[in-house]
């Protein structure tokens, strides 16, 4: 019987890599009688599902800015390659 | 016919910040999150024949920048003694779990956890969470969970030995990551409206 660190770990792997049928099997008596692990892998799954969606979120950062000191020495060896 | 290409003397207006942002959120460096941004505008310079047109002027310069962090990652991992990268990540078991890997607090249920992704806010918590893992070991997670590489790809890329380590340092840091947005998110919402 597995305790509640090693289903976690099983949790966080299973979105990495397929578990083998042991493992899964274990997990899955684990989860039957742990409400706790149970929530814990809903709650990384929600992680994993929704985190690509921060990717817009930074791009649009408003307060974020690339110094215009960088800006226009960049822009000054963009002409000069050119 | 070439795909044709805005002129390269206002790629510093137009994708300056975009790319600064992309890079200073996974390396946390301001002066290097610089350097890399003026690599990639000069790398993009270089190879302006080779743009096909097949994707945005934004999603291509974002292409190459993508690689030059994953170059400086790869050698920043290879510096950091393996022995270190664990032990900056394992006191998170220590402080979920006892001697008999039982959690040591409930592990409650969120509540409508959907409902938080419409707020601004929650994404700057999401944000300001991954801010707080250790640096090197948060590109990972990044590279795993926002640019969605398979562990693979991401062990071939950064020259890792072993996908067994990478899989225990990305279930630590989920952990991290899970207590943090329950604390900072789950947790306060309880107490306060958060529903804006």
């Amino acid at each position: 019987m597995i305790n509640c660190k090693q289903a976690t770990a099983m949790a966080s792997q299973q979105l990495d890599r397929e578990l083998s049928l042991r493992q899964r099997l274990s997990l899955k008596l684990h989860l039957l009688i742990c409400r706790y692990c149970r929530n814990y892998r809903r709650q990384l799954r929600f992680l994993h599902r929704i985190a690509p969606r921060l990717q817009t979120f930074i791009e649009e950062h408003s307060d974020i800015h690339l110094p215009p000191q960088r800006k226009e020495s960049i822009r000054k060896s963009l002409e000069e390659q050119e | 016919m070439t795909p044709s290409l805005s002129d390269p003397a206002q790629w510093p207006d137009l994708y300056g910040d975009v790319l600064y942002r992309h890079a200073f959120f996974r390396l946390r460096d301001e002066m290097l999150a610089e350097e890399l941004v003026q690599e990639t505008f000069l790398a993009a310079l270089k190879s302006r024949q080779r743009f096909a047109g097949k994707s945005s002027e934004k999603t291509w310069l974002i292409g190459i920048l993508k690689h030059k962090i994953v170059d400086h990652i790869r050698k920043a991992v290879r510096e950091q003694p393996q022995k270190e990268v664990f032990q900056e990540l394992d006191e998170i078991e220590l402080d979920s779990f006892d001697g008999k890997g039982h959690w040591k607090f409930d592990v409650g249920r969120w509540s409508d956890p959907d409902n938080a992704l419409e707020q601004h806010q929650f994404w700057s918590v999401l944000e300001a969470c991954i801010a707080r893992l250790p640096p090197r070991m948060a590109s990972l997670f990044i590279l795993r969970e926002i640019d969605g590489l398979d562990s693979a790809s991401i062990c071939k890329e950064l020259e890792l030995s072993s996908t067994n380590n990478l899989w225990t340092l990305l279930s630590r840091m989920r952990m991290r990551l899970r207590q943090c947005l329950e604390l900072q998110w789950f947790e306060r919402g309880k107490h306060q409206e958060n529903k804006t």
